[in-house]
């Protein structure tokens, strides 16, 4: 069974977690929602101080995080920034997360920073690139990080791997673990015409130390197909909840994030979600306890 | 020989900023044919999540001039303007000074001081978090050390000075009670005006000052003594210096007294 002990010595626990916002402050603080762990976007906490901060400590003192960088631009040709691995290690320090997740993509180019992941052909060339940038990541950084795939509306002509082929080679080479977004695999198996299933059945699980979940758009692509759009802005559809149940009834509870990151509902709406995934990591025994949880009630 | 990833990437980079060029050959989808659709959606969800985070930065601005206007005056700000750092609090402070030159909008004069106003909201935010003093910190010196102690100020505080009443603007579209919004409208005809935005603790404040006010602050903010600052600001009275003290340590802009 897979479980998340591979990231450090405080993992997340495999339970469900939400993205932290900064619209439900007032209702986690206030409410103490039985949850199990929040995750953040740490760009959004790399200002000096003021109230994200202060929330951020007084989340951080209740409940496990997850640190989720989407600025690194691991899948770049040229170098890292070394400021932001900086900014990265700074964060890791303050608020000692159970884990650090960035992404098989890039996002920033000698014009700028484009503010959206965007994606790489897989070749002998950019597998060494991605495996240094991840080394000197966990490096600067000073722990082990997860790579999560990503959601791609375009292929490259280029490529020699297969996605699933590249990641499990990343990690062999690098020791980062893998972060499994199934909303991810629906939208890029739909998009290119690849059966998610049988994805998902070739997916490296051992590796997997997080789970994301979100929801998507869908839009008519030039040849009247479907075109899904990775757009986090409403709840998770019910292919993507099959395909995360089968996941987890095959390698057993993994920690799990609900991801919603524009038109952002109201908490009660995000809390179910995240109690839905918790209902199928119940019937796949579940874990209810650790070392950083501050109850072991069932939510439901 | 392959293409390297590096000369790939240059023209996928290109091609996201510039709509005008064609879609790079490398980029296909299911049936390998190029797709031009597909590669739109990258450059939409570049250009379109760059021109959200400016829309919730400038709230006050996007308001004022409604949103079909200001949704076109921040897609013409990210053509230009890439973040040069993936931590977007820092982006668009520059934006004020595109709208002044924004020339559909050189009819606003007021715009662009408005949107340095909610520049200073976002930095002070997201500035450092310091301790206020109270004013009792400088009663336990003696006149004349106080003359020529320091003030330091909250790292959250930011002067902004208008031609325009873009303080009370401001104030206009975040109070909530109609009859405190008409008196700060009524208000609004006659001044230019300066102020202050600090963030003593959780809440950002916008306070308009009294000229001498701004001007006091400014000295102190550039590190003169509260001597020099007061001639500075052409304080005519210890009195009046008094209270303008008062005002200065009970907004909470006050963070240490240097002697």
């Amino acid at each position: 069974m897979a479980t998340s002990t591979s990231i450090g010595s405080s993992p997340i626990p495999p339970r469900a977690g939400v993205g932290l916002k900064p619209e439900h402050y007032r209702d986690i603080l206030d409410g103490a929602p039985e949850i199990g762990w929040f995750e953040i976007h740490a760009e959004n906490y790399m200002g000096a101080g003021g109230p994200p901060h202060a929330y951020l400590t007084a989340v951080r003192e209740r409940y496990p995080l997850s640190l989720h960088g989407v600025g690194l631009s691991i899948g770049s040709a040229g170098r890292l920034d070394k400021a932001h691995l900086e900014r990265l290690r700074a964060l890791v320090d303050r608020y000692e997360p159970a884990s650090f997740s960035e992404h098989l993509a890039w996002s920033s180019h000698d014009e700028g920073f484009f503010n959206d992941l965007l994606p790489l052909p897989y070749t002998a060339e950019t597998l060494r690139i991605v495996c240094d940038h991840i080394d000197e990541a966990q490096d600067a950084v000073g722990r082990s990080m997860l790579l999560e795939n990503p959601a791609t509306y375009v292929v490259f002509q280029e490529s020699t791997f297969d996605e699933i082929d590249f990641l499990g080679e990343v990690t062999r080479r690098t020791g980062c673990g893998l972060l499994l977004d199934v909303n991810n695999v629906h939208v890029s198996c739909t998009n290119h015409g690849r059966d998610a299933a049988d994805y998902l059945e070739k997916f490296p699980m051992a590796q997997v130390g997080e789970i994301h979940l979100a929801g998507h758009a869908e839009e008519m692509d030039d040849d009247g197909g479907r075109l899904l759009i990775d757009s986090h802005d409403r709840p998770v559809i019910g292919e993507v909840w099959a395909h995360y149940a089968a996941v987890i009834a095959r390698a057993g509870p993994i920690a799990t994030l609900i991801e919603w990151d524009s038109d952002i509902p109201e908490w009660p709406v995000l809390l179910a979600e995240a109690i839905s995934a918790d209902l199928i990591l119940d019937q796949h025994g579940r874990q209810y306890g650790g070392s950083e949880t501050a109850d072991g009630e069932a939510v439901v | 020989m392959a293409k390297q990833w590096s000369e790939i990437q240059a023209g996928f980079a290109a091609a996201v900023r510039d709509p005008d060029l064609p879609t790079p050959t490398s980029v296909v989808c299911r049936d390998r044919k190029i797709s031009t659709h597909r590669f739109a959606v990258y450059r939409n969800n570049s250009a379109v999540s760059l021109v959200d985070a400016l829309a919730d930065s400038y709230p006050v601005v996007r308001e004022l001039v409604g949103e079909a206007f200001f949704r076109a005056m921040a897609q013409a700000f990210v053509a230009q303007n890439l973040p040069q750092s993936p931590v977007l609090i820092e982006y668009g402070a520059d934006f004020p000074e595109f709208v002044a030159a924004f020339p559909p909008a050189a009819e606003l004069d007021f715009l662009a001081e408005l949107a340095r106003v909610e520049r200073a909201w976002r930095e002070a935010y997201h500035a450092a978090d310091a301790k206020p003093l109270s004013l009792t910190a400088l009663g336990q010196y003696d006149e004349g050390v106080v003359v020529d102690a320091k003030l330091q100020l909250h790292p959250s505080v930011r002067l902004v000075a208008s031609q325009y009443p873009v303080i009370s603007i401001w104030q206009a579209h975040n109070i909530s009670g109609v009859d405190e919004r008409q008196n700060v409208l009524r208000a609004i005809a006659q001044r230019s005006e300066g102020g202050m935005i600090v963030r003593p603790a959780a809440d950002v404040d916008v306070q308009w000052l009294v000229p001498e006010m701004f001007e006091l602050l400014a000295a102190l903010g550039e590190g003169r003594s509260l001597g020099a600052a007061a001639e500075q600001a052409g304080v005519a009275t210890a009195d009046e210096l008094g209270g303008m003290l008062r005002f200065a340590f009970e907004t909470g802009a006050v963070v240490a007294i240097n002697v």
